[in-house]
């Protein structure tokens, strides 16, 4: 059932067209998460949702009602603010109970309503605090029991993990999972970081410049993503262009310059001489040193050199040297890593790769190979460096294995 | 460690002896002179005497201390009240806009403030502009009198002292939060409860140093009353002017100046003090 609905939502600052004719439908109960990169539009979606900002054209429907010219104040949604907006001057309890009070509430209901709430967040004896006397996941705590208190039909979270750090933030993330499992309000999900939203969401929208890239459950947007920018910007992967040279039931035989031809399952049903775009996963490539046993004509075999090695503990990224090409690999240790005979630099190695697990692109643009983490980049740029940190932190989490410094 | 307490002694030592020879001796002289007998000459005998503090029971003076503090009360009141929606505005405002008004704030400033009570003198006189404007709208007649009454000197107390109450709070609310503003309205309060309830507490410092500023002067205003005010709108200012000037008796004025003093520092004290109980209150709650 669906509780929330941009239709054709447009904002214009002068020139600048921040959100281009958006049209999202977001379902009750779930987590809904905005994705994309800074100026994307995705907090102005979200301002639009809260009421701070009106769109220039367009609805925004609320369960069933047009909320779009309602004040702040008369809509049944909740902001948690990225800075998290707690009143400095107010208690903890305080700080909870104003919602409440703003609406008129009965004193009596009040008080025994704030400390359920400090129970959901964990905060129960810290009603005297004032924020300033509080650490950051707390005033997180705070702002977020604040604005489920009135039970919102929505709750808007605007990059509500960016101030905390690492270790934090995926705590926090479980903390937010078992608190939207507790209360089963909508949560919409704004955040620039592709980890936070494909571990809590039901469904993501990736937005850039303004409008809508894709809209899909995370494996959906990970498996098969549309466009070069959702590949690019969710996890990590290779693309390759080439041209259909050869059809044959659902396969197709795809020729690459420079490149072996690949055997593709033609899932867009491609014709002879149609040009291709595809996005291949690191982890989809099967390295070694033998020659693997090709099981059957689907499967493809490429032979290259290692030309980098990052070793991340759980995983190992490699770059391989396929004729012309740098090909992005992510091998998986299943086994104990000290015993296994390693795959190291100038290594002559084999790749392999069924065909059902290529992608082809709706679009593809060059521009977006700069999302991608490319070996000469990520060792010269801070950036890069900081991503790779923030990487091996996460070593545990297998989705981080096939998520790197995409976001930068 | 020891370097580091004797250097921050020497950084502080000038603005200390400072203080203490141009703000607390004085002060204190001026306590200590209401205490001493006058001479014939006007100067000050040796000895002690109270007859000064029994002076102040002088008949005349209940009206005119009562009009002191209500004149500077409202007075305060209103430029804060004007104030705050003021800088409220200012701070909200783009800041080439919040440039040009606050040098029109700040502008009047550099005209002499004599000159700008004269201007008034003009404004007020009865065939100025604003008897004239009344008139015609009806509020005034031929024999209404705007100049030489309390009236006169209450509003250009008003004009004269809201600069003063708007620049530190403008300060404060120019530091305020305002998503804290869009939180409130959020958690669905109204502009007027949002405003209360947050606005007005997050700039409360500001409006309690406006509320000083403001009230301190206004309480010894006498070149104000002097000049627009008549012989019935009379304050302790122009009281102490005239025992010093006039009568030549400094233990009498220096008995007003220390009544004035205390008038404005004990309810200070005491709000400093409730407030100081209050937040170690909190503070043992919290332990």
């Amino acid at each position: 059932m669906e509780i929330l609905r941009f239709e054709n939502v447009t904002k214009r600052y002068g020139d600048n067209t921040v959100l281009d004719n958006v049209t999202l439908s977001i379902g009750a109960g779930e987590v809904f998460s905005l994705l994309g990169p800074s100026g994307c539009g995705k907090t102005t979606l979200l301002r639009i949702c809260g009421g701070f900002e009106k769109p220039d054209s367009g609805r925004v429907i609320l369960d069933g009602v047009d909320i779009t010219d309602l004040p702040p104040n008369r809509r049944e949604v909740r902001t948690v603010f990225q800075n998290y907006a707690l009143f400095p001057h107010m208690t903890v309890w305080e700080n909870i109970a104003f919602g409440l009070k703003a609406s008129g509430v009965d004193p009596t209901k009040i008080a025994k309503e704030v400390p359920k709430y400090l129970d959901l967040v964990q905060l129960a004896g810290f009603e005297n605090r004032k924020p300033g006397q509080l650490s950051g996941g707390q005033r997180q705590r705070v702002a977020i029991a604040r604005a489920l208190i009135n039970r919102p039909k929505v709750l808007l979270l605007d990059e509500p993990l960016a101030a905390l750090d690492l270790k934090l933030r995926q705590r926090m993330l479980i903390e937010l999972d078992r608190l939207h499992d507790d209360v089963g309000i909508t949560f919409l999900f704004v955040t620039h970081d592709q980890q936070e939203a494909m571990s809590i969401s039901d469904h993501i929208a990736v937005l850039r410049g303004g409008h809508v890239e894709q809209i899909g459950t995370p494996p959906e947007l990970y498996e098969a993503p549309k466009t070069s920018f959702v590949a690019a910007f969710i996890g990590d992967t290779n693309f390759f262009t080439g041209v259909v040279r050869k059809t044959e039931g659902d396969y197709c035989d795809l020729e690459i310059e420079d490149f072996p031809t690949l055997r593709l399952y033609n899932d867009k049903k491609v014709h002879v001489g149609g040009s291709v775009h595809i996005s291949i996963r690191p982890e989809k490539f099967m390295i070694s040193h033998e020659r693997p046993e090709q099981v059957n004509p689907r499967t493809n075999l490429l032979q290259g050199v290692v030309e980098d090695v990052i070793y991340l503990g759980a995983h190992t990224r490699y770059w391989v040297r396929v004729n012309d090409w740098r090909v992005a690999v992510v091998k998986q240790h299943y086994g104990y890593a000290l015993d296994e005979r390693r795959i190291t630099w100038g290594d002559n190695v084999w790749l392999r790769f069924e065909a059902d697990n290529a992608y082809m692109l709706d679009r593809y643009a060059e521009a977006d190979e700069n999302l991608l983490s490319l070996p000469d980049t990520e060792e010269s740029s801070v950036d890069a460096l900081e991503a790779a940190a923030s990487e091996s932190n996460a070593m545990q989490e297998a989705m981080t294995a096939q998520t790197t410094s995409a976001q930068q | 460690m020891f370097f580091k307490k004797a250097s921050n002694f020497f950084v502080g030592l000038p603005t200390f002896v400072w203080l203490l020879l141009f703000y607390a001796l004085p002060v204190l002289i001026v306590f200590f002179l209401a205490f001493k007998p006058v001479d014939s000459a006007g100067g000050i005998a040796s000895g002690w005497t109270l007859a000064t503090l029994k002076e102040l029971g002088n008949p005349n003076y209940p009206a005119i201390i009562w009009r002191t503090f209500w004149l500077g009360i409202v007075s305060t009141v209103v430029c804060i009240a004007v104030a705050i929606p003021i800088s409220y505005y200012l701070s909200r405002m783009s800041s080439q806009l919040r440039n040009v008004f606050l040098m029109l704030i700040i502008v009047p400033f550099w005209t002499n403030f004599l000159i700008r009570i004269y201007a008034w003198r003009v404004f007020l006189h009865s065939d100025g502009i604003f008897k004239h404007l009344l008139m015609l709208v009806g509020l005034a007649d031929e024999s209404t009198v705007l100049l030489y009454n309390q009236w006169a000197v209450l509003t250009v107390m008003i004009y004269t002292y809201i600069p003063f109450a708007v620049l530190p709070i403008y300060a404060v609310a120019e530091k305020f939060d305002f998503s804290l503003l869009d939180a409130a309205k959020d958690l669905g309060a109204g502009s007027f409860h949002a405003f209360r309830r947050v606005f007005l507490p997050g700039i409360s410092k500001g409006v309690w140093t406006a509320v000083m500023v403001v009230l301190i002067p206004a309480f010894g205003a006498y070149l104000i009353p002097d000049l627009v005010g008549g012989p019935t709108s009379e304050l302790v200012g122009d009281k102490i002017a005239q025992r010093v000037f006039v009568d030549r008796n400094l233990p009498h004025a220096s008995a007003l100046s220390a009544l004035l003093m205390l008038a404005v520092f004990l309810p200070l004290v005491g709000t400093v003090w409730i407030r100081k109980l209050k937040s170690r209150k909190a503070e043992l709650e919290n332990a």
